[in-house]
C-alpha cells in the first residue's frame, strides 16, 4: 500500500483524470476518435515522444534538462539510415563497411549513447548547466544532421527495417512493442535498482547525496547517456516508419518530451516523479494531438492550446508541492 | 556466506566470457566488408541514370505530352468559371495538397525581354516565360509521365526534374534569349504551378518547354 501511494502520486491521479475527460469529450466531439484504427494510430504516434519522454524523465528526476533530444533524434536516425542504405567507404583502403540492420541500428544507438555522454560529461567535469549543455549538443546535432545528410532525406530503406517503424506483431504494432519494452526497462531501472535510487537521491538533495558517497558525476553522465540513447530508439522509429530519414526531424520534440514528463506529475526541480507518469502525459499529449486534428482545429490554436495544458500542468504541480 | 575472491574472479571472468561473446556475435551480423572498387562496379549497375532516362523520353513521350496541352486563355477562362473543376480536369499533382501542374500553350507578342524572363501579351492577359530560373518540379509534373510510387529514393524522382530543367537551360533558352526581341511573336508550350487557394492569374509563370519565334 506504502508503495503504491509512493508510486502513484496525487499528480498521476490528476493526469488520468485529465485523460478520462479529455478521452470522453473527443468521443462526444468527433465520430472517429472512439475506433480502433484510430487508438493504434494515437498509440504509434506517441511511441516516439515515450522513448524521449523516458530518458527526459531520467534526466529531469536529477534536476537537469536535456534538449538536445530532438536533434540527437534526427541526426541517428540519419545515421542509421546512411549507414544501412549507403554503408562507409575507405577510399585509401580501398574498403567498403556494409551494415546490415542490425549493424545500422547498433551504430545509430551508439552514436545517441555517445552524444548524451558528452552532454552529461559537459555538465558533470565542466559544471556546465545543463540547459546551455544540451542547446549547445542541441545546434550541434543538427549541424552533424545536416553534414550528413547534406540536407537531402535519406529513403529507400528496405522491408525489414520499415517493419520496426509499420509492421505489427501479435497484433499490436512495432513502436508499441519497442516502446513498451523501453518503459519497462525504465520503470525496474528506477523503483528496482540502486542506480534509480541514486537518481531520485541526486535530483532530491544533490548535496546530502554527494555526502552520503554517491557517485553524482558518474550517475549523471550514465542519465544523460540513456537519454541520448533513447532519443536514438526514437530516432530509428521515425526512420522505420517513414522510410525515410529526414534531416528536419526531431524539431521541437524536446518540447513535447518535456511537456510529458511535466504533465506526468515530474517536477522539474528533481527528486519527484514516475515512468508512468510520464507515459500517462505523453498520451495526453498525443491524445490532445490527435483530438485537435480530428476537431479540423487551426494548427496554429493547436499549439496555443498545447502550450496552455503544459502551463496549467506546471501551476497544478506548484500547487501539489506547496500543500505537501 | 563469504565469497572467495578466486569465486569473484570467476564470476567476473564469465560475465566478461559472455560479454565478449555477445559483442562478437553482434558485430559479426552487423557488417560486412568488400573491397571499395567491387563495390562501386556494383553501384554502377544499379545506379539511376536520370539524363539517360529523360533523354529516352524527351523527343516522344514527353514532346507527346507536351504538345497535348490546354490553351493557356481556355484556361484562364475556365479557371474564371470554376476553380475546382479546372485542378480536378487539368491539373496533375503528386498527392493531396493545393498545389497543381498544368501543361499549357499558347501564342503572343513580346512586350518586355527582361533580364530573367520575357513578358507576352497572350489575348488579354499577361504570361511569363521564365528563362534565368528554371527550378522546381513543374515540367516533371505537368507532364504526368512520371510516378513517385516507381521511384524507391525519392532523389532519384528529383534528379528527374534536375536532369529536365538542365536540358530546357542548355537547349530551349540560349537560342530564344539569343534572338528574341520585342514585337516578336512567341508560340510556347511549356508548365506552370498553381496554388487552388492562392490562385494569382494576373501573370501566370510558365516553364517553357517548346518555345518559337515568328516575327
Amino acid at each position: 500500500m506504502i508503495s503504491l501511494k509512493k508510486n502513484f502520486n496525487i499528480a498521476q491521479f490528476q493526469s488520468l483524470i485529465a485523460l478520462f475527460v479529455l478521452c470522453l469529450a473527443l468521443a462526444l466531439l468527433t465520430d472517429n476518435f472512439m475506433t480502433t484504427d484510430n487508438f493504434w494510430n494515437v498509440m504509434r504516434q506517441i511511441s516516439v515522444n515515450v522513448c524521449i519522454s523516458v530518458g527526459m524523465t531520467l534526466v529531469v528526476l536529477t534536476a537537469g534538462i536535456d534538449l538536445s533530444v530532438g536533434s540527437i533524434l534526427a541526426f541517428c536516425g540519419a545515421v542509421t539510415a546512411g549507414l544501412l542504405k549507403n554503408g562507409l567507404s575507405i577510399p585509401s583502403l580501398n574498403l567498403f563497411i556494409g551494415f546490415t540492420v542490425l549493424g545500422a541500428i547498433v551504430a545509430g544507438f551508439l552514436i545517441g549513447g555517445g552524444l548524451g555522454f558528452v552532454n552529461g560529461y559537459a555538465v558533470t567535469k565542466f559544471k556546465v548547466p545543463p540547459f546551455v549543455a544540451t542547446l549547445a549538443m542541441l545546434t550541434m546535432a543538427r549541424g552533424f544532421t545536416m553534414l550528413w545528410t547534406k540536407g537531402h532525406p535519406i529513403t529507400g530503406l528496405g522491408d525489414s527495417f520499415g517493419f520496426l517503424g509499420t509492421g505489427w506483431f501479435l497484433g499490436i504494432p512495432m513502436p508499441v512493442w519497442i516502446s513498451g519494452l523501453v518503459v519497462i526497462t525504465a520503470v525496474i531501472l528506477t523503483s528496482k535498482t540502486r542506480f534509480g535510487r541514486y537518481i531520485y537521491a541526486i535530483g532530491g538533495n544533490e548535496n546530502a547525496s554527494r555526502l552520503s558517497g554517491i557517485p553524482i558525476n558518474k550517475v549523471k553522465i550514465w542519465v544523460y547517456s540513456i537519454a541520448g540513447l533513447l532519443a536514438a530508439v526514437g530516432g530509428v522509429l521515425v526512420t522505420a516508419r517513414l522510410d525515410s530519414a529526414q534531416p528536419n526531424a526531431g524539431i521541437s520534440y524536446e518540447l513535447d518530451a518535456i511537456a510529458a514528463v511535466v504533465i506526468g506529475g515530474t517536477s522539474l526541480s528533481g527528486g519527484r516523479g514516475t515512468i508512468w507518469g510520464t507515459v500517462l502525459g505523453a498520451i495526453i499529449i498525443g491524445v490532445l494531438n490527435n483530438g485537435l486534428i480530428l476537431m479540423n482545429v487551426s494548427p496554429f490554436w493547436q499549439q496555443v492550446i498545447k502550450g496552455m495544458v503544459i502551463l496549467l500542468a506546471v501551476i497544478i504541480d506548484k500547487s501539489n508541492q506547496k500543500s505537501e | 556466506m563469504i565469497t572467495k575472491p578466486t569465486e569473484v574472479m570467476n564470476n567476473k571472468a564469465i560475465k566478461y566470457g559472455i560479454g565478449v561473446v555477445a559483442l562478437a556475435l553482434v558485430g559479426y551480423n552487423s557488417i560486412y566488408i568488400q573491397p571499395l572498387d567491387q563495390k562501386l562496379a556494383e553501384n554502377q549497375q544499379t545506379v539511376f541514370n536520370a539524363k539517360a532516362y529523360v533523354d529516352g523520353i524527351w523527343n516522344q513521350d514527353l514532346a507527346k505530352a507536351y504538345q497535348d496541352c490546354t490553351d493557356i486563355l481556355q484556361l484562364i477562362d475556365s479557371f474564371n468559371q470554376d476553380v475546382n473543376s479546372t485542378f480536378e480536369k487539368n491539373s496533375h499533382a503528386l498527392g493531396i495538397g493545393n498545389i497543381g501542374y498544368f501543361r499549357v500553350k499558347g501564342e503572343g507578342i513580346v512586350i518586355a525581354v527582361n533580364e530573367n524572363n520575357v513578358l507576352l501579351q497572350v489575348g488579354s492577359s499577361r504570361i511569363e516565360i521564365e528563362t534565368e530560373f528554371i527550378f522546381g518540379n513543374a515540367l516533371r509534373d505537368a507532364s504526368g509521365l512520371v510516378k513517385i510510387n516507381d521511384y524507391e529514393d525519392t532523389a532519384d524522382f528529383n534528379s528527374i526534374s534536375e536532369a529536365m530543367n538542365d536540358r530546357i537551360r542548355q537547349e530551349v533558352i540560349p537560342s530564344f534569349r539569343s534572338k528574341v526581341k520585342e514585337g516578336d511573336s512567341v508560340k510556347f508550350e511549356g508548365a506552370i504551378e498553381l496554388n487552388k487557394v492562392h490562385l494569382n492569374l494576373d501573370q501566370l509563370e510558365v516553364i517553357p518547354f517548346t518555345l518559337q519565334i515568328s516575327s
